[in-house]
């Protein structure tokens, strides 16, 4: 019977609407402060033509492509491409820089397929169990893995943990600004306007990761990235044995990716940002992380699409959308008649099914679209004569940032925190961890008072945050990922630093 | 079916377009396509209306819809530019009620009440106090009752501070005599999700969430004069003896420098919009009650809900 | 470790938390009960590093940051056109503003002598790539571009 839906999305126009999904969605990704929800946004009036399975297929399409795309300006300039490519710019850009992009982004797409085929496949045959996870997470668990992901702070701290820890505590500092869900305070907002809405993220990245390297770009007249003399081609080979290599990082990072994507207020970034602490932790060389070491990028990029089939499992079995781009897909569905929720999957299959394996075949015809565009998009960087490349990297800046919220003053923002980050970055503190503050303060802040209110209404405080199996389990390796390094050098001499 | 509407609409205008004499119904206005801007995220409630408003404006008027987002602040990034915008009938937005009455109120907001030119209210999602399938609290009764016998013991989840839900909560809790401990979230999705996987008791929704979520969930009453069709089981808070009417209202405004003619005659197009029976039954399906107050009759309707929502502000403590 | 050159920017960086912490904690004492937990906790933890900080440099423990390379007048160049882009967008509107932004930033990027054949592929560099973006967003992704005061 599913063979029989695998045969009805395998239609010739389903193929082609999978393939152009792909690739626009890639682009706009591509393009900093475009993201894959704004894709999936822009895109959803042109399905509204279309049968509503084709119209999913061409919805899914876009939202993995957007996802990916993330990663070609998280690896060329530093700059993600979308929130879900931070942990990518960690490793990806590093290795950019010493002549090795075009591997970096071949390992892109190796990673991003698979991850994103994980989560699929997990969709396909798993969604009603992994729902319930999706339940089993209350606030106090959103706020224990918030705090897992900002012991992060310690491995992106380049040189010194302390200035590392200030950064972060600005990013949290920044995700303070605006009007309080939790409360509804008004904070930090020095009487305008533009900061009621707080500080988008997009905004924030653009600023602190783009601007810097615009203006340290800007300053010499060596080329961008360095230049290989020789010819490579996409380098596949060495990709594809380095990504054999790290098969159980593919894997790990691959679920988490599905898991954290199924919750509903983590998505994508969370995702991206443990797989790369648990990388690290797990790996046998992580004083290599955050220099170019493959494994950091393989586990960004395979996490950040797990979570695009992950997302879209309580969107389909529950009628909960996972991240803001899956909210617009179930808009969509509504538009399109077809009614969401637990009884999707008995009533109306065969619409579900076709879609499932659409997006399964979008992910595998992301292999050849991003082998072929993320070459084209290196040869450029490397080509433009940087009197283009700065000007162009400018534009897109501010033209990306301006579409966020059609707000001329978001921009200023995004130009005043890129100032701010540049200094910073003068003074040892790099843009990451304000970063990881930045898309981590809400969910801690909200998952914690949410949890202490209802804690106290039950009269268990205590037992809410640290009597709950889940939240114990997050506890743990939070505190695994804190002091594994101390513990491991206790037991094992420490192999001199390399980059030292 | 929204396949065939489509055809029909594609035929229309190219009717229209060849001048074949079909005559357009309202005049020559709007004579391009209208620029709709949503204060709120893509996929929400709002989004999901003007959507599905699309297909009829279409058909009355031969023009598109040009979707805009333009999210922030609860929505009111949006409202405190809408004046400045351009006004020329062809820019509408949409509106939300009780967001507009409670902002102003919390401080700063960067518009005032009366500042908005609301043309036409098309839509409300009627309170619902809702709990999971399994949940042992059966009955309204059920709830009142364990929430007298602990005070504030009761979880009760909504979507953000100082919204609709939270107004709900406190305008029931006041009128039962109870006190129930109200936990806001991010977004229905975080908290629906949050009452499916009983973090929490029971949820301050709207009648939208229970059509949603079917089975998953019961509902205990809702806030309008009437059962709604959708849920004729499902009794009204009036029956129950306590006075809570009401939810969240959609409609839309125009800025303000807009010329008074046309503003009733955008009033007049959503009016027809919302008689459309496919359109009327996908919004009941989706369990929205279609309302239908235009542009003639804003200035009372607005003054009777605003003395309303004073008195909800002074509850939420934002009006000493 | 006395020969070693001070963390001077590190204190400016610790000083600089301190007082942002002062501000917040300050701040703080308007917002209601809930929401001024996370606000002191995070100033609590900042005003903590910064004094840890102060103690690691004069303890010569912190070595000072990579001093960067390369032109400040560039960098300044760089950051006065990308704020008078911004500045020209609401008179002269997107398009323009970003023609001429685009341009200076060009400048600003520019280290070799240019042949007029140079000069004119980046004239029209310039206007291909502004103009298709700004069609993209404004025709394809309904993106309302500023259009500014000039009758265009």
């Amino acid at each position: 019977m599913i063979l029989e839906h695998l045969a009805a999305s395998l239609s010739v126009a389903n193929l082609l609407l999978a393939l152009a999904g792909v690739t626009a969605g890639t682009v706009i990704g591509a393009l900093p402060g475009l993201t894959a929800t704004m894709a999936i946004a822009v895109l959803t009036p042109l399905t509204f033509t279309l049968e509503p399975s084709s119209a999913l297929i061409a919805l899914g399409a876009i939202y993995t492509g957007g996802i990916y795309g993330g990663c070609y300006a998280a690896i060329l300039i530093n700059t993600p491409g979308t929130p879900s490519s931070i942990a990518t710019t960690l490793d990806g850009f590093p290795m950019a820089k010493r002549g090795d992009g075009d591997l970096a982004l071949t390992l892109a797409v190796l990673a991003s397929v698979f991850g994103g085929i994980v989560g699929a496949l997990a969709l396909l045959f798993i969604s009603p169990l992994l729902a319930k996870v999706a339940l089993a997470f209350g606030p106090v668990e959103y706020f224990w893995l918030a705090i897992l992901g900002l012991t992060l702070v310690a491995a992106l701290s380049e040189g010194s943990l302390i200035k590392g820890l200030i950064g972060c505590c600005f990013g949290l500092l920044i995700a303070l600004v605006g009007t309080a869900i939790v409360g509804g305070d008004t904070r930090f907002v020095f009487g305008t306007t533009t900061l009621l809405g707080g500080v988008d993220v997009i905004v924030g990245l653009i600023g602190l990761f783009c601007i810097p390297v615009l203006i340290d770009l800007v300053a010499t007249p060596e080329a961008h990235l360095k230049m290989s003399s020789d010819v490579r081609g996409f380098r596949l080979k060495e990709a594809l044995s380095i990504a054999w290599k790290s098969k159980w990082n593919m894997l790990r990072s691959s679920a988490l990716g599905t898991i954290i994507g199924i919750l509903p207020a983590a998505g994508g970034p969370v995702a991206s940002l443990i797989a790369y602490a648990e990388a690290r932790r797990a790996s046998k060389r992580p004083q290599n992380f955050g220099k170019g070491e493959p494994d950091g990028l393989i586990a960004s990029e395979s996490a950040n699409n797990a979570t695009v089939g992950g997302g879209l499992i309580p969107t389909l079995t529950l009628g909960i959308p996972g991240t803001p781009a899956d909210a617009i897909i179930l808009g969509a569905l509504l538009v399109h008649g077809v009614r969401i929720g637990p009884n999707l999957f008995s009533n109306q299959s065969s619409i579900v099914y076709t879609f499932m394996f659409g997006l399964i075949i979008a992910t595998i015809m992301m292999l050849p679209v991003g082998l072929i565009l993320g070459r084209y998009f290196y040869r450029s960087i490397i080509v433009i004569p940087k009197a283009i490349l700065a000007p162009g990297i400018a534009f897109l800046t501010i033209l990306g940032t301006y579409a966020v919220h059609n707000n001329i003053y978001e921009v200023w923002l995004m130009l005043g925190l890129g100032g701010v980050g540049w200094i910073l970055q003068k003074m040892g503190v790099p843009p990451a961890p304000i970063v990881l503050g930045l898309v981590l303060g809400p969910i801690a802040e909200q998952g914690f008072v949410q949890a202490w209110l209802i804690g106290n209404a039950t009269g268990n405080v205590l037992g809410m945050f640290f009597g709950r199996p889940i939240s114990i389990a997050i506890i743990c390796v939070a505190l695994l990922v804190l002091f594994y390094p101390a513990i491991t050098a206790r037991f094992a001499r420490r192999v001199p630093d390399e980059g030292a | 079916m929204a396949y065939f509407d489509f055809c029909k609409t594609l035929t229309f205008s190219a009717l229209l377009a060849l001048g074949l004499g079909v005559a357009q119904p309202a005049a020559a206005f709007p004579d391009r396509e209208v620029t709709y801007i949503i204060p709120f995220n893509a996929g929400g409630e709002s989004d999901v209306t003007a959507r599905l408003q699309e297909g009829p404006f279409q058909k009355i008027t031969g023009q598109n819809f040009v979707i805009q987002y333009m999210v922030g602040a609860g929505g009111a990034t949006a409202w405190s530019q809408l004046n400045g915008m351009q006004a020329d009938g062809h820019l509408i937005m949409g509106i939300n009620l009780p967001h507009l009455f409670l902002q102003p109120m919390e401080g700063t907001v960067g518009y005032k009440t009366e500042d908005i030119t609301v043309l036409n209210v098309f839509q409300l999602t009627p309170h619902a106090l809702i709990v999971p399938a399994d949940s042992p609290i059966e009955t309204l009764e059920d709830y009142i009752a364990e929430a007298k016998a602990a005070p504030g013991a009761i979880t009760v989840a909504g979507t953000g501070s100082n919204s609709a839900n939270q107004v709900a909560q406190l305008t029931f809790d006041k009128a039962a005599g109870i006190v129930t401990t109200y936990v806001p979230f991010t977004g229905t999705a975080a908290t629906t999700a949050a009452l499916l996987g009983n973090q929490v008791r029971a949820q301050w929704g709207f009648t939208t969430v229970a059509a949603e979520q079917g089975e998953n969930v019961r509902m205990l009453a809702v806030a309008m004069e009437e059962r709604h069709p959708l849920f004729p089981d499902v009794p009204t808070f009036k029956e129950k003896g306590i006075d809570l009417v009401g939810g969240a209202h959609r409609g839309i405004a125009v800025p303000k420098d807009t010329p008074e003619e046309l503003r009733q005659q955008l009033s007049d197009i959503f009016s027809q919009i919302n008689s459309d029976p496919d359109f009327r039954s996908r919004m009941e399906e989706g369990g929205y009650v279609l309302v239908d107050i235009g542009y003639e009759v804003m200035d009372e309707f607005m003054s009777e809900l605003g003395a309303e929502y004073i008195e909800v502000g002074k509850l939420l403590g934002l009006v000493k | 470790m006395k020969a070693r050159e001070m963390d001077r920017s590190g204190l400016v960086l610790a000083a600089g938390s301190a007082g942002l912490a002062v501000y917040v904690v300050w701040e703080a004492q308007r917002f209601s009960p809930l929401a001024s937990v996370f606000p002191r906790f995070i100033a609590i933890v900042l005003i903590v590093a910064a004094a840890a900080l102060t103690l690691l440099i004069f303890l010569g423990r912190q070595k000072p940051p990579k001093s960067g390379t390369g032109s400040n007048a560039r960098r300044l160049a760089l950051v006065v056109s990308m704020v008078a882009w911004l500045a020209l967008v609401p008179v002269a509107g997107f398009l323009v503003a970003s023609l001429l932004g685009f341009a200076a930033v060009g400048m600003v990027a520019k280290y070799d002598d240019w042949s007029v054949r140079r000069w004119l592929s980046f004239a029209l560099a310039t206007v291909i790539s502004v103009g298709l973006f700004c069609f993209i967003f404004s025709q394809l992704l309904n993106v309302p571009l500023p259009k500014g005061l000039l009758p265009l």
